[in-house]
């Protein structure tokens, strides 16, 4: 097998031959399982990294294995898919290692890293996925796998989210499938290409390419949590921190987003999709869920419940990028794909710190904490200031380009949707920085039992996004920051 | 190493020192004072002297930072530079024996860096991010000694930044995209031939305004700037007033096209705010409100000379260097004067050093009214050939108007003084904050003030007010002699002159004494009515409260009901967890932020409407 074919196949068997050697696992063979997870972490990175280079030097990855009849599974690296595996990659080392100190001393932690490492797996394989087929039986073993994480607790409350969440997620992988399967109809295998493959049915069946496409949208957007699809994400937040962590940065609500990219670049085509005008509605529901979910996490007390509205509102810039037809908002939208990850793993990993430490659940508990913690508070700190959009921090990168976009476009009123959502940012972000640094605790804290403020992994797991928040903002010029990467994989969507 | 490259480096130094030391305090265990508060800004003080041009060029930071010293910058540092390393030094001594005192050290060095950054920025998104770190480490300098009044001065300050920074990056944005490149330079030209000019002028004026305290955004300055510590007030009310100002200079396309009817709006908004600043100011028990509303006066003033630029093109090689040379005048008199405050009141009632003291807040007092041979004069001169060039009418008014400005800043200060000599001030300032606020029993606004009365002021401090006062003396005849800004160097001045700048003087100091004289007779002492300080905010708040009251539905439209359960839920939890007195959470609290969220509502849906239709 040639590298080309070896390095794809490579990057998905790291974790699933992690999550085989994890579930026959007793449950105090700690260490074990740990090695094997954080090596298998380390590897993919590396093997990311090598494909990442490869592919900047003109490799071609791809690999092509026959599935059903007249379906093969496809695995390609472009540079969207590269945008995605370095983002995921990178995260999930961050937070297996995050995993492994938070759940020093609970149970079923065998169960919990095997089905961990086979949501990394699927994860990858969305990623990677060369056509429509491919992207869906990894888009929907994401589902399944993941439910194990979001019930983890085995609580009432817990279930209930996860009945809530099996509900929502596979009901919208019913639409997508309905959607592809008449997408075959019309024009058979859809193998993702650059600018789509749609085209010249245009005259032939618009009605039903528009249908479609809907029907894509929808399914796709219960993961990317579009209002009024995105009921599932605030309640799924009864997971454990490291699962909130990635269902909210990297894997479940990514794959959403990352899937409607794959729908509008690479099968009909951002221009073709602009001439169907589907993109115009798309933008209107993108800046709906960006307003709206905003206006919900202000009156939110409960941290994670408010960091979960917060998502669903950062993660429609992606859709709004999308859907203005522009190399700037288009660059804007991809980049915050990884902007948007690293900044909401860096919050939710805080938040876990501070439960986790001091028992902090809620917003009015946070004052004065900023004193007990410092570190981690200035990680949250730098993570929320990018979420506002404030230079330098990363967030500000991507709300430029797409403020940008929108103007290049004509679109002036994308403008505003952008400064109001700011200052509604700025409006449940910075209460809880100015309670956290300004205020008087009300409480006795409980005393640090080390050195550090915390337990030390989990400080560091914490901050390490955050300074990677704080690079990508400030480095945004370099030849190999995120935004030099969304470039690459902008100009695909656009001729020569 | 080239000489460019030196000079280029140096002017990153500039930036960088004060950044990284402040970043260290943040990190370090803050047993020892931070040394570098006092020498922070050596390195910007030396980019301002550097020969060549010193332009940096790093592509890869942000989206491609260029920071350069341009004739713009040289001035403009010059001031920056100069009043941080008077008010570090000051800060020194008089932050010693604080308990905050490495908080105050991180924000008061995060701060500089930003303004210091912003002067010397040469692309958009650089001079946003340095406005941003200014405007954001700023809040941790107003609520430094954290008392009720402070935390409430934060919190409108906040909320009107927000505003400034949502409008900015909205403005940038649109200019951006017309501009061939993000540097600096083909802004204002972008601006001049774009489609939505109006809505990028109007976007950027109010963004920009806030910061410069113009009128009506100026709500928050008169609670912000007097209850920093003293050495905060002085560079918030000397500097970064004039951040806005010079955002104005940066971006809008004074000189490029004539705007007539923005240029008359901000002429009547300046002399508006030149007058009200004073009214208000007499208004004011506390020295230091009443300082910060002779800002608001004194930017009203440079406003309106701006105004004047945005209309006739033709004056803008006049008026720039007129504004500049103002701006480093005020910057430097306000300044001393700041920090002359918190030295008198830590003398000792009575005292001989007192009267000293006094002795330089008169020098500082007259230079900011504009005596003959103080710097003030010499700025109203430039100011006065830049009025003349003002469209129709204008000159004839100006030309009486600006004088009378000077005659009300007299009597301002003089009251100022009177109230100082006589210690007349009330130590529990009756119209400064509202009801309840907390009194401090040994009179000053911040609580610092109150630890510190009983410790005579140190060395730093005297001897950075001294050099406060120096700058005062000699900074306007030297800098156009140093930099040549496009006007010829002020002479030493003719008999004319003397006059223009003298009956000012005289006639606000004679209506001064006469109604001094009227009030005695009357028994009433001199007094004016009690405005609290934040004026139309306070109105504001007293409408919404009154508002509030009124529970009828009829008067509520539909979608308000949600909005306002929504808005009182926010407020509940964010706003509330503050660990303030109940009585004054009671009285004021429950309405404060009810104005701004209102206020940004109805400036989100103003905005929203105007970026529809542009």
């Amino acid at each position: 097998m040639t590298r080309e074919a070896a390095l794809p196949l490579a990057v998905i068997a790291t974790s699933l031959v992690a999550a085989l050697l994890t579930f026959p696992l007793s449950e105090h063979q700690g260490r074990l399982r740990a090695a094997i997870n954080l090596s298998a972490a380390v590897l993919k990175v590396g093997l990311v990294a090598l494909m990442v280079v490869a592919t900047m030097a003109g490799a071609q990855f791809e690999v092509r294995l026959g599935f059903l009849p007249g379906l093969d599974l496809v695995l390609r690296a472009d540079f969207l898919a590269l945008l995605f595996v370095s983002l995921s990659a990178i995260l999930w080392l961050v937070t297996t290692a995050y995993a492994i100190a938070y759940l020093r001393d609970s149970p079923h932690r065998s169960r919990f890293f095997g089905f961990f490492s086979l949501c990394v797996t699927a994860t990858m394989g969305i990623a990677l996925a060369g056509n429509l087929v491919t992207f869906f039986v990894f888009y929907e073993m994401l589902t399944v796998v993941t439910y194990p994480l979001v019930v983890h607790r085995g609580t009432g409350e817990s279930l209930r989210a996860g009945r809530v969440y099996l509900l929502y997620t596979l009901g919208g992988g019913v639409i997508l499938l309905l959607g592809i399967a008449w997408l075959h109809g019309l024009v058979g295998a859809v193998d993702f290409a650059s600018r789509g493959t749609l085209e010249p049915l245009a005259e032939t069946h618009r009605t039903s390419l528009i249908a479609v496409f809907t029907l894509l949208v929808a399914g796709l957007g219960v993961k990317a949590a579009l209002v009024p699809l995105h009921g599932w994400l605030p309640e799924a937040m009864v997971a454990p921190a490291p699962v909130s962590a990635l269902l909210h940065a990297v894997a479940v609500v990514k794959a959403g987003a990352f899937g409607l990219v794959r729908v509008v670049h690479d099968v009909y085509g951002l221009h073709f999709a602009d001439s169907l005008g589907v993109l115009l509605p798309l933008a209107v529901l993108a800046s709906v869920t960006i307003i709206y979910g905003s206006l919900r996490a202000l009156a939110q007390d409960e941290l994670k419940r408010r960091l979960a509205y917060s998502t669903i509102s950062q993660l429609s810039y992606i859709m709004l990028g999308l859907a203005i037809v522009g190399p700037l908002s288009t660059t804007g939208g991809l980049v915050h794909l990884i902007h948007q990850g690293i900044m909401k793993i860096t919050l939710f990993l805080c938040a876990g710190v501070l439960s986790e430490t001091l028992g902090i659940h809620r917003v009015s508990e946070m004052n004065g904490v900023g004193r007990r913690m410092p570190v981690t508070m200035a990680a949250f700190t730098l993570a929320a200031f990018g979420m506002i959009g404030i230079p330098p921090m990363a967030g500000f990168v991507s709300k430029w380009y797409l403020g940008l976009g929108a103007a290049q476009s004509g679109h002036n009123w994308v403008i505003a949707v952008l400064a109001v959502s700011s200052v509604l940012n700025a409006m449940y972000f910075l209460p809880m920085i100015r309670a956290a640094w300004f205020a008087e605790a009300g409480v006795e804290w409980k005393p640090r039992v080390t050195r550090m403020e915390a337990d030390s992994v989990l400080v560091i797991a914490a901050v390490t996004p955050a300074v990677l928040a704080l690079l990508a903002g400030v480095l945004a010029g370099m030849p190999w920051s995120p935004l030099a990467l969304a470039r690459l994989a902008a100009e695909g969507a656009y001729p020569q | 190493m080239t000489t460019i490259m030196m000079a280029g480096w140096v002017t990153g130094a500039a930036v960088l020192v004060p950044l990284v030391s402040g970043l260290m305090v943040f990190a370090g265990d803050g047993r020892r004072p931070a040394s570098a508060m006092a020498w922070g800004a050596v390195p910007a003080l030396a980019a301002v002297f550097w020969p060549g041009a010193a332009r940096l060029e790093l592509p890869w930071v942000l989206l491609g930072t260029v920071l350069q010293v341009d004739t713009v910058a040289r001035a403009m540092l010059f001031l920056t530079a100069t009043l941080w390393m008077v008010a570090g030094i000051y800060a020194r001594g008089y932050i010693a024996n604080d308990p905050r005192r490495r908080t105050f050290e991180g924000f008061f060095l995060l701060c500089m860096a930003g303004n210091v950054g912003l002067v010397v920025a040469a692309d958009v998104v650089s001079f946003y991010c340095f406005f941003a770190l200014m405007t954001f480490t700023a809040y941790g300098l107003v609520v430094h000694v954290r008392t009720c009044e402070a935390l409430r001065a934060g919190r409108i300050y906040v909320i009107l930044a927000v505003a400034g920074e949502a409008m900015l990056v909205a403005g940038l944005v649109l200019a951006a995209r017309e501009a061939p490149s993000f540097a600096l330079s083909v802004i204002p030209g972008a601006i001049a031939g774009s489609e939505s000019r109006n809505l990028i002028i109007g976007l950027l004026l109010a963004g920009f305004g806030i910061k410069a305290g113009a009128l009506p955004l100026h709500v928050w300055l008169p609670l912000a700037h007097p209850v920093a510590p003293t050495p905060a007030s002085a560079v918030l009310s000397g500097c970064m007033i004039k951040a806005g100002l010079l955002g104005w200079i940066r971006f809008l396309p004074a000189g490029e096209i004539a705007l007539a009817g923005w240029g008359t709006l901000v002429i009547m908004l300046g002399l508006a705010a030149a007058f009200m600043g004073v009214f208000l100011g007499l208004t004011q028990p506390a020295p230091k409100t009443v300082l910060a509303y002779s800002s608001i006066s004194q930017m009203g003033v440079i406003n309106t000379i701006f105004g004047v630029a945005l209309a006739v093109p033709a004056a803008w090689p006049v008026a720039l260097p007129a504004i500049l040379l103002f701006a480093v005048h005020h910057g430097f008199a306000k300044g001393a004067l700041f920090l002359g405050v918190g030295v008198v009141e830590m003398m000792p009632k009575g005292s001989v050093a007192r009267r000293r003291a006094l002795g330089g807040m008169v020098f500082a007092a007259i230079a900011l009214a504009g005596a003959p041979l103080t710097s003030g004069s010499v700025a109203k001169r430039y100011l006065k050939d830049a009025a003349a060039l003002a469209p129709g009418t204008w000159p004839g008014w100006l030309d009486v108007l600006i004088p009378l400005t000077s005659v009300a800043t007299t009597a301002l200060m003089a009251v100022l003084l009177m109230r100082l000599v006589m210690h007349e001030h009330d130590p529990a300032p009756a119209g400064h904050g509202l009801p309840g606020a907390i009194r401090f029993p040994h009179g000053g606004q911040d609580g610092d003030v109150a630890r510190h009365t009983r410790a005579r002021p140190g060395s730093w401090m005297i001897g950075a007010w001294l050099a406060s006062l120096a700058a005062v003396a000699v900074a306007l005849w030297t800098l156009p002699r140093v930099h040549p800004l496009g006007v010829d160097p002020p002479r030493f001045p003719y008999p004319a002159l003397m006059w223009d700048a003298s009956w000012p003087i005289i006639a606000g100091l004679t209506l001064v004494i006469a109604v001094t004289w009227l009030g005695r007779r009357g028994r009433h002492g001199l007094s004016f009515p009690e405005i609290a300080a934040g004026d139309v905010l306070v109105l504001g708040e007293k409408l919404v409260t009154g508002a509030q009251r009124v529970r009828e539905p009829l008067l509520r439209p539909p979608l308000v009901q949600p909005m306002l359960v929504l808005a009182e839920r926010w407020y509940a939890l964010n706003v509330r967890s503050d660990p303030e007195d109940h009585l004054v959470r009671a009285e004021i609290s429950i309405t404060q932020w009810e104005v701004g969220a209102a206020l940004l509502m109805l400036m989100a849906v103003l905005l929203a409407v105007v970026l529809a239709y542009a």
